[in-house]
């Protein structure tokens, strides 16, 4: 499980999380919606230790502490059993695909290269690419990047995968694709899963919990249903009826 | 004879016995440069006080004066600290003149190389660390495994100038009392005079060197950026693709 509690982040003097309780199950998936500039990254963000939290306490798995006061072996902790998936992809340039996987087994797991490089072929295969292990990112489409990415990620087999908008920087023929294997992934129940994401029909099919996030304060949490479906406060209800969940899914 | 052109090729292969010592100098001041401009480099980044103002002095002087100002100054000037310091004449006198070069031109060399070293590490995508940060790597294995490969890419060209620089400098390093394949032809050609025959030698060694260097230093940057070769290697195919680029 991993849990947040009272997280807060300001930059300046500008207040961006504002006390943030969140806690997720491994094999759950929650998901975190709201309005640009309402924080969502930042969260995501102080997870992994890309932005330093000020104030709040984490736990992941058996190991809690303080995150204002973080020690290097709690920051490596926390950065080895979760795995970002970013918006831009992020794959290291100068690596193939198959290169990009093992790096994390290889440098932080300290895996042996064979073995490392034999696991790295299975993820690159559940993702779908066993044909591009020899290529270079900018040989790939946005899409096959992202699930480069993501076999990055699934790599160091993290307590916690955090996805931040993983497909908002992708054409839309591509969305269809990644968001499959965020679906694989999450079908496997073995991370606890946070989403970040403006996809609607996604997030209400595969959350179990959806987290509405308004200026830096959980507004609302509930089943899909219940955020979707049946809004408790204004603002949400705003921003719900804004995002157009298509017709399939008729609440 | 006003001149032989003969005596140029002739001469040739025995000023090429200081050659070794020409590329040793080189190499070693080259490969001291780096790392102490990879140090101002990062202080710079860090702008860590004192030092930084320290690094900023020290670049500005080393711009600022000419390279055999310098190479006399530590020639001369270290041994006076040193005396000053009360360390031992005998152990002074007995310092190879080779490290009085070493010292100048690295130190020279630094200056220039730490700003492109610099502008280098910042031209790194912070995505590129994020995500190494992400899956767990330290600040030094992210630094080791991301950042400098990615940053030579980028300095290569001008690290690669600055070594071809380095080769033509190690001219002047008579002023420290080494003698390098320049000051070695010079006492050959003071043997009889013939100057000008013993410059259009050298000129002729330093110029194959330095274009044989740039080739090499250009098949290493097309390695290095290894992205930007065509997928599938080696396959007539893989030239095709290339081909087809072109067009
Ligand atoms: N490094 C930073 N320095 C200063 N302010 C920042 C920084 N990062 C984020 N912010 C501010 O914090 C607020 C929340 O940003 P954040 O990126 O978390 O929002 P978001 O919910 O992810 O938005 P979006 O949907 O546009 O991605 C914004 O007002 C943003 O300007
Ligand atoms: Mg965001």
């Amino acid at each position: 499980m991993i849990r947040l509690q009272g997280l807060r982040k300001r930059f300046n003097r500008h207040e961006v999380l504002k006390g943030i309780d969140l806690e997720v199950r491994f094999g759950e998936v929650a998901a975190v919606i709201g309005a640009s500039g309402s924080g969502k990254s930042t969260l995501l963000r102080c997870i992994d230790f890309l932005e330093t939290p000020d104030e709040g306490r984490f736990t992941l798995g058996e190991r809690s502490f303080d995150a204002a006061k973080a020690s290097k072996a709690d920051i490596a902790y926390m950065r080895r059993n979760t795995a970002m998936v970013f918006q831009n992809f992020n794959l290291f340039r100068y690596k193939t695909a198959l290169e990009n996987v093992t790096e994390g087994m290889i440098t932080v797991q300290k895996l042996p290269r064979d073995e490392a490089e034999k696991r790295g072929r299975e993820l690159l295969g559940k993702v779908g690419l066993s044909d591009r292990t020899d290529y270079y990112p900018n040989k790939l489409s946005g899409g096959q990047q992202q699930r480069v990415a993501i076999a990055r990620s699934l790599a160091l087999n993290p307590k916690a995968m955090l996805f931040d908008e993983p497909t908002s920087a992708l054409d839309p023929e591509m969305i269809a694709e990644v968001l499959t294997v965020i679906k694989n992934v999450a079908k496997e129940r073995s991370h606890a899963m946070i989403i970040v994401s403006h996809e609607m029909n996604f997030v209400y099919e595969i959350a179990d919990k959806v987290i509405f996030l308004d200026e830096g304060e959980v507004l609302e949490q509930g089943t899909p249903l219940e955020v979707f479906g049946a809004p408790k406060t204004e603002r949400a209800r705003q921003f719900i009826s804004r995002v157009n969940l298509s017709n399939n899914y008729v609440i | 004879m006003i001149f032989d052109p003969l005596l140029v090729f002739t001469r040739i292969p025995k000023v090429l016995k200081y050659l070794p010592i020409t590329m040793e100098i080189a190499v070693a001041s080259t490969l001291l440069s780096l790392v102490i401009g990879f140090l101002v480099a990062l202080i710079k980044i860090r702008g860590i006080p004192v030092l930084r103002q320290i690094a900023a002095f020290y670049v500005s002087v080393t711009r600022g004066t000419p390279i055999l100002v310098q190479l006399y100054a530590t020639y001369v000037g270290i041994p006076i600290i040193l005396r000053a310091l009360h360390a031992d004449t005998g152990v002074v006198n007995s310092i190879p003149p080779v490290v009085f070069a070493l010292i100048a031109l690295s130190l020279n060399d630094a200056a220039y190389s730490s700003e492109a070293i610099r502008a280098a590490i910042q031209a790194v995508d912070r995505g590129q660390i994020e995500a190494a940060h992400s899956i767990g790597m330290t600040t030094w294995q992210t630094l080791r495994r991301i950042i400098v490969p990615e940053s030579l890419v980028i300095a290569l060209p001008s690290l690669g100038n600055a070594f071809i620089g380095m080769i033509k400098g190690t001219s002047l390093v008579f002023v420290t009392a080494v003698v390098e394949m320049s000051t070695y032809g010079r006492q050959l050609a003071g043997r009889d005079f013939r100057y000008l025959e013993m410059y259009v030698t050298l000129a002729i060694i330093y110029w194959v060197i330095t274009f044989v260097v740039s080739k090499l230093l250009s098949l290493w940057e097309r390695k290095l950026k290894c992205d930007e070769r065509a997928v599938g290697g080696g396959s007539g195919n893989d030239t095709l693709t290339r081909f087809a680029e072109k067009v």
